[in-house]
């Protein structure tokens, strides 16, 4: 388990998490504004993975907390809101993930429209996670996520409201997948 | 959108539904344009986009902002998206939030009353006095976050004047309330910012009590803390965002008043007390939407309940999972209540049930914020069988 602030954080750290190691992404969960994502593996394997992805978590967002739990009880799969196994597998790979992240949704609107006119890349998702956190998930080649994302800093990255951005290369399906799904948060 | 080269967006985003709800009915009072979508996000921020021709958004957004500002309220992104990319904008939750088919012809010549305010206490006893204070239909309450909730009456347009006018005096012992709006022959957009309708049934009660706290275990202890001083019945234990809960019970005006008071005064030893409301003989409308019905009987339970309380999921699995290895307990379920709150609960036998709060309480600080822990030795089934098991 990992859990940071907002949710590009722990995007960041399952990919690098299920690179650095043979663990399975369980999905992820939202309280307030953090999120945790879970995987399972072998004990050797999830420790590699956490030290992976809490260092790469660490670039993006403030770091909360991680922990690992041997043989968990099977209760604690009850934390999992957004399943991996339930994921939306009509998403396809792809050469790059960009990451905006933003308190506000209405910026959202605006920079997704001007990514994709500057930039060849396709919106996959817009993630809400509670105390007004948004994230912008965008794929395409390497280079054209790069300019999207150079382009967003220009526009937004003096804004109070602006928390990070983030751009993977050669991100894992299962990540793309898990983070491609809007999860059932309850709310509004 | 036959022709894209004409058509713009409006975005507008601001705190609170009274400023976004005036926004948009001078929106479509000002010009030929038609709601796309809207999207909450926590904290009370919502947002809405409209779509229109670039110089009827120009129109629109212009009276939307004078319509929100005189409402004091909290502009948080304006913008005019010229040319939109309309495929990919149409993916967005905005834009996928389903918006509900209105039956305007029921509604001509009438007019709409918002209250809101922060917190469910104060909003439970403005309700209660909008629809004794005039011939008004109360359609719904709900919350949007950072502990802003609100409620919507309909009626003619005197009476939804005098409702809210009188409402809004309630709220304020309080403190001021957040907003108020009336909206007369509301644009029918703007019926697609409703609430949910109330779901429960109107009926006769003495008194309804409600005592309001940050967190689950609050509520949960004053719940049990009401059956135990007096006669009452627990009809809804109901989230109010922002991280608040409010307990509320029903009975004769004499238990629920000592129930409110012994739980209110309990609750400040335990949790943060954010309020307390008491409704002498509630209209039928108020105790539908506030309360559920009441339990057909209600007994102590043989086992223990154990509530566990922190600000971080890590911290909230590690200690669920150090309470089943270490004790003969069962987990129940968990709950999130907004404000980074998160809490387990947990049945057994009472000692089982204490030891394991013990480590469970120690794994949650290891792994995060632990915030309460607290355990009911003879929890009544009124009480257990309220907790929204997810």
């Amino acid at each position: 388990m990992i859990e940071v602030e907002g949710v590009a954080g722990i995007i960041v750290a399952a990919d690098a998490a299920c690179k650095a190691a043979s663990v399975d992404l369980d999905g992820w969960e939202s309280i307030g504004g953090f999120t945790t994502v879970f995987f399972r593996g072998a004990v050797g394997d999830i420790e590699s993975a956490l030290r992976a992805g809490t260092s790469a978590a660490a670039d993006v967002t403030g770091h909360v907390e991680s922990h690992s739990l041997l043989q968990p009880e099977s209760a604690c799969d009850n934390f999992i809101s957004a399943r991996a196994d339930t994921a939306d597998d009509s998403i396809a790979e792809a050469d790059a993930l960009g990451l905006v992240e933003t308190r506000g949704y209405g910026v959202h609107i605006e920079n997704n429209d001007r990514m994709i006119k500057e930039a060849s890349v396709d919106l996959i998702n817009v993630l809400t996670v509670h105390n007004r956190v948004v994230c912008s998930l965008v794929t395409g080649e390497l280079g054209a996520v790069e300019r999207a994302i150079d382009r967003t800093r220009d526009a937004l990255a003096s804004s109070e409201w602006f928390m990070g951005t983030a751009v993977l290369s050669q991100p894992q399906l299962s990540t793309l997948q898990a983070f491609g799904q809007t999860p059932k948060m309850g709310g509004n | 959108m036959a022709d894209a080269g004409m058509s713009a967006l409006g975005i507008f985003e601001c705190r609170g539904v009274t400023s976004l709800a005036a926004a948009l009915d001078s929106m479509g009072k000002a010009a030929d344009i038609r709601l796309q979508g809207r999207h909450g996000i926590g904290s009370g921020w919502l947002t809405i986009v409209i779509e229109g021709t670039t110089a009827a958004v120009q129109s629109a957004m212009h009276a939307g902002r004078q319509a929100a500002e005189r409402q004091g309220g909290e502009l948080i992104t304006m913008t005019i998206l010229p040319r939109p990319e309309a495929a990919v904008i149409a993916t967005m939750p905005h834009a996928q939030n389903t918006l509900t088919a209105v039956d305007i012809d029921s509604t001509s010549g009438e007019a709409l009353g918002w209250l809101e305010t922060m917190g469910v206490a104060p909003l439970a006893i403005a309700v209660d006095r909008m629809v004794k204070a005039a011939d008004v239909e109360l359609l719904g309450w709900t919350f949007i976050g950072g502990a802003l909730v609100h409620a919507v009456i309909r009626g003619s347009v005197g009476d939804v004047e005098t409702a809210i006018a009188a409402g809004a005096e309630s709220a304020a012992t309080f403190g001021e309330p957040v907003g108020q709006l009336v909206l007369e022959q509301p644009e029918p957009d703007v019926f697609h910012l409703l609430p949910p309708a109330k779901a429960g049934t109107e009926r006769r009660v003495g008194a309804l009590g409600l005592v309001e706290t940050t967190g689950y275990m609050g509520a949960v202890h004053g719940a049990d803390r009401m059956v135990k001083e007096a006669a009452v019945e627990i009809v809804r234990l109901t989230i109010g965002s922002g991280g608040r809960v409010a307990t509320i019970a029903s009975g004769a005006l004499d238990d629920v008043k000592a129930a409110v008071s012994s739980a209110s005064e309990d609750m400040a030893q335990v949790a943060e007390n954010n309020g307390e409301a008491l409704i002498t003989n509630p209209d039928p409308q108020v105790v539908a939407a506030f309360a559920d019905p009441p339990p057909a009987t209600t007994h102590p339970t043989g086992e223990a309940l154990g509530l566990l309380e922190t600000r971080t999921t890590v911290g909230l699995v590690s200690a669920v999972d150090a309470m089943l290895k270490s004790s003969e307990v069962s987990y129940e379920g968990r709950y999130k209540v907004g404000y980074f709150l998160t809490a387990a609960v947990i049945r057994g036998e009472l000692g089982a049930v204490n030891n394991a709060l013990d480590v469970g309480g120690r794994a949650a600080q290891r792994h995060g914020e632990l915030v309460a822990r607290h355990v009911i030795a003879l929890p009544y089934s009124q009480v257990t069988d309220r907790l929204s098991h997810a």
